[in-house]
Parts: C-alpha cells; structure tokens; sequence
C-alpha cells in the first residue's frame, strides 16, 4: 500500500482533513504567542512501517529528536507523533512564554510548552478528521520525548503492519522558520478503516 | 428566474474535494448559478479577471499564493468582484488581513452553514 494505491480523490480528501486540521492549529497557536503564525500546506508521504525510527531518522535528518506523542482511539486508532530537530523548538517556546522568564526558566517550561502545542496540533488534526468523517476519538494525555529517534519511536518496532502517514509542514512566525513534521502510526486495519470512512465521505457529497 | 438573480461563482481551492463540495452546495441551493473554479491563487487571479465573476470563494491555505495574496491581486484588478475567504485559521491577524480589503470571512471545515455564511455576505454586498 502506497499513496499511489489510493485514487486522487482520497488523497485529495486526506490532505484536506490534514490542512484544515493543520489551519485551525495555526489558529489557535497565534493566539497562544500573540503573533501570526503561517502553518504550511501538509505534504503528505505514506511509510511502511517495519522500522519507522530508520525512515523517520532518515526524513528529519537529526539523529535525536524532540517530540510529542497522543494515542488516538475510536474506529480508527493511531499513535500520533509532534516531531521536530532537537534544538529547534526554544524559538517556538520562548514566543509562547514571553521575552521576560530567564534560560533556565525557560529551559524548565520547554517540556510542557511544547506539550501544549502537541496537543493543539494533533488535536486539530484529530478533530478535522472528526469533523468531515464523521468519526470520534478519544486521545490520551501528550507525552514528552527527547532523545534518539530510535529511541522515541522504539514502542513501535515489533508491529510488523503498521504504517506511517508522514506530514511535513512548516511553522512560520515573523522572523522565524522551523520545519516540523507529523507522523501519524496506523494499524494496516485502521489504515484501512481510515480509507473506507473517506470513500463514505466522498460519495456523501456525491464526488465519485 | 430572471437573468439578474443568476450569479457567477468562482470556487478557488486546491482542494478538489473542497471545490466539489461547495460547487454542490451552492448548485444545491442556486441551481441554476453558474460556477466555475480555479485550483490555486495564480489560476484565481487569471480566471478572475477573465471571468469577472459577481463573487468569489476563496481558500486561504493554497501554495505559492494564498488567499490573501490572491484577493489582494484580484481586487486591484477587478474591485466589483465580492470575494468570501475559506479558513480553518481563524487568527486575528488572518482576520483582519480580510476585513482590510472588505472580503468576508468564513470558518473551514466546508458546511451547508459556512456556505450560507458566505452566500449572506454575498447578498449583504450585492
């Protein structure tokens, strides 16, 4: 299974629960940090999954990572992933706190500033994806990694039919660039699940 | 129907999806409306100013070009055109990028009532 196995109807469906998911995060981080924030257009790959660390690895180009992750469950359930470069995220934190706490201070909030913005982010995604196909999630608390990315990812490692929806996106502020990505981990049944709700939701608005 | 109450609509989105969607929504309540569309800013501006259609729906989140950027060009072009901007991000800076230029504001997800939200706007600048 690869993207190229769904028609370009369900691919168009899927970016656009992901862009609407990944615009109303941009929203409601602006108003987090006061400042616009520009989330780009998601482009989307679909990884096979026997080993995600190498293929994440391989996309972030950073050995250790810093990353947020939620469980997702409902008729379709899926470990979610915040992931950016180490030592990439401070800019990001530092806007959310404020110019006036110090490093260290700083340095203490990261962990649970950027659980917040994990948590804004899949949400929204999760939330599209409630929205438009009509399926409902329960998520578990956002959980803090740092480290390796083999180590971030090693939970999933003995599934041997998972698959990955990789999501590279964009985080703009004035002055500021930061590449981020989503990493969505789907059983080959919730992946599944996943395209047969897309192709309800296509031929309810009578598109194939 | 007289050909007064007949409108040109020009979807903009990348999406083909969200531009199936708000064709049949709008198709369903104006059935005989004539809408064409546009896939992303560049081809809204060219199409806009070719067609100068009485109104515009018009997707924020497209690449190379937004929504803004679009509407911005359009409307130096051709100021008659009443553009509603498509959104998920509903930042007030967003916001009020749109009120600026006089384009109307919508919510994403696409709805029967975020379309009609569009539609009021539409009428109210009519």
């Amino acid at each position: 299974m690869t993207l190229h196995d769904l028609s370009e109807l369900q691919r168009d469906a899927l970016i656009e629960i992901f862009n609407i998911g990944v615009g109303q995060a941009a929203g409601s981080m602006s108003q987090i940090v006061g400042e616009a924030i520009t989330l780009s257009v998601p482009i989307i790959e679909l990884l096979h999954g026997n080993n995600q660390a190498d293929a994440i690895g391989a996309v972030v180009r950073s050995p250790r990572i810093c990353a947020v992750s939620q469980t997702f469950t409902g008729g379709i359930n899926s470990k979610a992933f915040l992931i950016f470069p180490e030592g990439k995220t401070r800019e990001i934190v530092r806007r959310m706190i404020g110019e006036s706490v110090s490093a260290e201070e700083l340095s203490d909030m990261e962990q649970e500033a950027l659980s917040e913005i994990g948590n804004i982010i899949l949400n929204s995604c999760f939330s599209s994806m409630s929205d438009l196909l009509h399926a409902d999630f329960q998520s578990s608390l956002p959980t803090y990694h740092l480290g390796l990315v083999s180590d971030v990812m090693t939970v999933q490692k003995t599934q041997d039919d998972n698959l990955l929806l990789l999501l590279h996106i964009d985080f703009s502020m004035p002055n500021d660039q930061i590449h981020g990505y989503l990493v969505f981990l789907l059983t080959l049944p919730s992946f599944n699940a996943l395209i047969e709700r897309i192709d309800q939701f296509l031929s309810g608005i009578h598109a194939n | 129907m007289t050909t007064s109450t007949i409108k040109s609509v020009l979807v903009v989105d990348d999406s083909r999806v969200a531009r199936i969607m708000i064709r049949n929504i709008i198709l369903g309540i104006h059935p005989h409306w004539i809408i064409t569309e546009a896939v992303n800013g560049k081809d809204a501006v060219d199409k806009a100013i070719l067609e100068t259609p009485n109104y515009i729906t018009m997707d924020y989140n497209m690449p190379d070009m937004n929504g803004i950027e679009a509407s911005q060009q359009i409307l130096q072009h051709a100021a008659k055109i009443v553009i509603a901007l498509f959104t998920a991000n509903i930042q007030a800076h967003t916001r009020n990028q749109a009120a600026n230029l006089g384009v109307g504001f919508v919510g994403k997800p696409i709805t029967e009532a975020s379309i009609n939200q569009a539609l009021e706007f539409f009428a109210s600048r009519s």
